[in-house]
């Protein structure tokens, strides 16, 4: 097993954690608890005091001293045994409709407040680890649809420009270019100024995505176009053509094969740049709000020095994507280099050789 | 009977008499000590030593009459002086460039006693000339100084009259109850080096940050040095101030004061922390926790002033311009018309859970805009509400609203839905918009925070009108009810709710202009207070916006440094800068 696989099964394990981010979470990510504002991580004890293993794991809730803020004595700590698959309430703040969901680990008691805090918590006493989760899910799901929506329309605008060449291609290069050099970042910051007022926080998202994707589409563009001007010159490209094939059937069957994995590598490397984007514009206070959570306006409310210092556990979106964007770039790596050749290249390889030997 | 040299004697004797005289009376004119100095009563500091503050921002200007955002006001203030002075720690009118004052004519004469020998930092001698160039300067339409609003009494300016080259006399259109107020933070000019130029038209250009410091004098404890553009400004001791102490040595004790130009609060904390900076000012509640941790092992003191004039509020959009023009923000308004919403929010606020998550408890909740740093014109009626949901349920049900599976509707049917705005930039007010929020969904509303960019949240709220609510910071110019005047007056600049009213739009807020027209003109402080507790009583029941906390002022200072005071007044801490010193 090499680094590729281990970052593969990473990538599959962050990806179950975040589908399944409500069972995962420990507590309801938007219930506050105004007692227990940065509480520090609690850790799983699975010994007792007296040492003896204990059948259900269990955390020691520190208490709040009274009169100061934030600050917590290990003095009268109550123990909060933890319990697998267990229904939880809602508060009734929570973004998510149902009243009542399942979780992966919790405290059986109704009180919501009780619930285990394994990253601590943040300024509002709002569990880290189930907002890192849920935050995490909605800025991977932006990262995913920025990404698509881009490499989509980097392969059109791509194939579009190698396949006819000429006006089109210098047209839709030309673009590309004033794409790249226009400084996007600031003029989305103004955006959310000139949406209107009423949107929804999640149409927002959508909006402010969208135009990311609007954006991204030109370096992957000029990349494929490159790829397509190549498989264009290719033998069997010419010898179908020469039989009469149409634009379309050469796409299809020719230029697309030749081109897609190249396609998918320009994803997997707007995917960590998109999740970024995502985390940049609500870190400004611009992208995704309140009550929606992301990694982005996670790190917003700790941009202070104040959170660096005293309260790291609730940069913990940092410390989630570090290792995140390492795994995807090692897949991408992997992705980048010569991969086995499918029926179809190997057919197509084999079409071409007697057109090279003439 | 004839003894020439008797004579001649006695003619040496006279001769030297009235060279002694002359002699005298130039050193007393020359130097401050044989004038009149004002004397502190405090025992002797150390002299020497410099001390490093900083500014959010470069001056925009040096010169006092322009001077409109904070690091100008702050440079201006030390560098400058006024005829009398506010007391920072006990809130009186005290004497400064004037020595003593008297009131005549029942409350509408003043007449002011300049101090003897007084110099301007260019060593210029300070004359009622001075004086009377400076009104002429703040009075002068054409020059439109920002501060001729409040030289103007009842539609008439006050009227400046030179009795001698020491003596001043201010006569007021009609007696006015904080007229000995109004002479605080006058930056008092030097005519010799501005009325050339004010006669050239160009005051407002006159002394902007590039000026030469010898091109620059004051009257204040400390004047320009040194000016590096994009990194400090420089202030030097102004050898020829006017104030001593205790032990009869001229003021400033230090040195020198620079003020480097630090962008944010963290940078701010960063270099104060690293030994790089002696005063932080204006902290906010994160940065002043973070310092509060390290300042026994590092060595500094933390400075908690208690509340300020500053309150943060939640703006309801009640102007009169929305219907018709946005028919969305029309829509909200409808509930905000009604007063029984507004006070239904009000209980739903947990003020206390917000003082203590948002300000991390160095803020107190609020009732009003009052705040209680103006305690001798705080209502003892209008104590901050305890959060009610019962009452707010009540409220809410009387006034035909209805919930319906979690969510609230109105009498017609309408789901109650709007936005909060808040400046993205200012952490605590998006903090506090979350909290609100929080605290609404419990009624069953559906509030959004919108962060906007703090320029286009201003805009919307004081010009296009188009937003349901927002959270906001206003901040009081003066302990006492003039401080509001302009949030209180429904044509004030202020009064955001509901701005540009040609009358006032509601019998209650034509109540509240009545109320503050009038006591302005109420010499009688007890029956001033009356009339300002009804202002008070009324903002109570009609809540046109929900007055949230205010927060502490807070700073800190390296261990060593003596004398600091914050003050809800500018220039904050650094007010008595004069008599700072170091211990050791």
């Amino acid at each position: 097993m090499n680094l590729k696989h281990v970052a593969t099964i990473f990538l599959a394990l962050c990806a179950v954690l975040l589908v399944a981010a409500d069972f995962f979470a420990t507590a309801d990510p938007g219930a506050m608890n105004p007692s227990l504002p940065y509480l520090p991580p609690e850790t799983l004890h699975f010994r007792s005091a007296s040492g003896r293993l204990q059948l259900h794991p269990y955390v020691v809730r520190s208490r709040p001293v009274p009169g100061h803020f934030a600050a917590y004595s290990a003095q009268d700590a109550a123990t909060l045994p933890l319990q697998f698959f267990v229904w939880t309430t809602q508060s009734p703040d929570s973004p998510s409709s149902s009243a009542q969901q399942l979780r992966f680990c919790g405290v059986s008691s109704a009180h919501a407040a009780d619930s285990p805090h394994f990253l601590g918590t943040d300024q509002y006493g709002r569990d880290v680890w189930s907002r890192l989760l849920v935050g995490g899910r909605t800025t991977v799901a932006i990262g995913i649809f920025a990404a698509l929506c881009a490499g989509l329309l980097g392969l059109a605008f791509g194939l579009l420009a190698g396949l006819f060449g000429g006006l089109v291609d210098a047209l839709i290069m030309r673009t590309t270019e004033t794409m790249i050099s226009v400084p996007w970042f600031y003029l989305l910051l103004a955006l959310r100024a000139l949406l209107p007022l009423r949107t929804s926080p999640l149409v927002a998202v959508v909006i402010s995505t969208g135009l990311l994707a609007l954006i991204g589409w030109a370096r992957p563009a000029r990349i494929l176009r490159g790829a397509a001007l190549e498989a264009r010159q290719r033998g069997y490209v010419t010898m179908a053509r020469a039989t009469g094939a149409n634009s379309g059937h050469l796409v299809r069957w020719h230029i697309l094969p030749d081109v897609a994995p190249l396609a998918v590598t320009q994803f997997t490397i707007l995917l960590p740049q998109f999740i970024a984007s995502e985390v940049a514009l609500s870190y400004f206070g611009l992208g995704v709000d309140e009550p929606l959570v992301s990694w982005g306006n996670l790190i917003a409310a700790a941009q202070h020095l104040s959170s660096l210092v005293e309260y790291p556990w609730v940069i913990a979106p940092i410390w989630a994507m570090l290792p995140l964007f390492f795994a995807l770039h090692l897949v991408t790596d992997h992705r980048e280099r010569p991969a086995p050749l499918t029926k179809f290249a190997q057919r197509r390889q084999n079409d071409s050789f007697p057109l090279e030997r003439v | 009977m004839n003894d020439p040299a008797g004579c001649r004697l006695s003619h040496l004797i006279a001769a030297a008499r009235l060279w002694l005289i002359l002699i005298t009376v130039f050193a007393y004119s020359l130097h401050p000590v044989f004038g009149q100095v004002l004397r502190l009563e405090t025992t002797s500091g150390n002299t020497g030593g410099k001390l490093n503050c900083s500014l959010r921002a470069e001056p925009k200007t040096l010169n006092p009459v322009f001077a409109m955002d904070v690091s100008s006001r702050t440079v201006t203030s030390i560098m400058h002086a006024d005829l009398l002075h506010i007391n920072r720690k006990t809130d009186v009118v005290e004497p400064s460039l004037a020595r003593s004052w008297e009131v005549t004519r029942g409350g509408q004469s003043y007449t002011l006693h300049l101090r003897r020998g007084v110099r301007f930092s260019d060593g210029t001698p300070f004359t009622a000339d001075d004086v009377l160039f400076s009104f002429q300067v703040y009075l002068d339409p054409e020059v439109n100084a920002p501060q001729r609003d409040l030289l103007i009494i009842d539609g008439k300016p006050l009227q400046v009259v030179k009795v001698d080259s020491l003596t001043i006399r201010v006569d007021l259109p009609r007696p006015y109850a904080a007229a000995a107020r109004l002479f605080d933070g006058l930056a008092m000019l030097p005519s010799h080096l501005l009325e050339p130029v004010k006669r050239s038209g160009k005051l407002q250009d006159a002394w902007s940050i590039a000026t030469p410091a010898a091109q620059i004098a004051g009257l204040g404890p400390f004047r320009l040095k040194n000016y590096l553009p994009g990194q400090a400004m420089i202030l030097e001791r102004n050898p020829y101030f006017w104030k001593q102490d205790g032990a009869q040595r001229t003021l400033p004790y230090l040195d020198e004061l620079d003020f480097a130009f630090l962008a944010n609060q963290d940078a701010e904390s960063i270099r104060f922390a690293a030994g790089q900076l002696d005063l932080l000012a204006r902290l906010s509640a994160d940065s002043y926790g973070v310092l509060d941790k390290d300042a026994g092992q590092k060595h500094f003191q933390m400075i908690d002033g208690g509340p300020g004039l500053e309150f943060d509020f939640l703006l309801f959009n009640l102007n009169s311009d929305v219907a018709g023009r946005l028919p969305e923000a029309a829509a909200t308004q409808k509930w905000f018309q009604q007063t029984a919403f507004r006070q239904a929010l009000s209980f739903a606020v947990n003020r206390d859970v917000l003082v203590n998550l948002a300000f991390q408890n160095h803020a107190v909740p609020l009732a009003s805009p009052v705040t209680p740093a103006s305690q001798a014109w705080l209502s003892p009626q209008t104590r901050p509400e305890k959060q009610d949901l019962s009452r707010a349920r009540k409220l809410l049900a009387d006034a035909g609203f209805q919930i319906r599976d979690g969510s609230l509707f109105d009498s017609a049917g309408k789901q109650v839905k709007f936005t909060i705005l808040a400046a993205s930039s200012n952490r605590q007010r998006s903090e506090i918009a979350s909290m609100l929020r929080r605290d609404f969904a419990e009624l069953g509303i559906d509030a959004q925070v919108v962060s906007l960019e703090f320029r286009s949240l201003l805009q919307r709220v004081t010009q296009n009108h188009d937003y349901d609510t927002a959270v906001m910071g206003l901040s009081a110019g003066d302990t006492e009810p003039n401080g509001n005047l302009s949030l209180w007056l429904s044509d004030g600049n202020l009064h955001l709710w509901n701005l540009g009213q040609k009358k006032p739009a509601t019998p209650w807020e034509s109540e509240i202009d009545d109320a503050m027209h009038r006591q302005m003109f109420l010499t009688n402080v007890p029956v001033r207070r009356k009339t300002y507790a009804r202002v008070q009583e009324i903002y109570r029941e009609q809540l046109p916006f929900l007055s949230l906390a205010s927060p502490n002022m807070l700073g800190a200072a390296r261990a060593g440094l003596i004398g600091v005071l914050p003050s809800p007044l500018d220039p904050a801490m650094l007010d008595n800068v004069a008599a700072f010193y170091w211990k050791n």
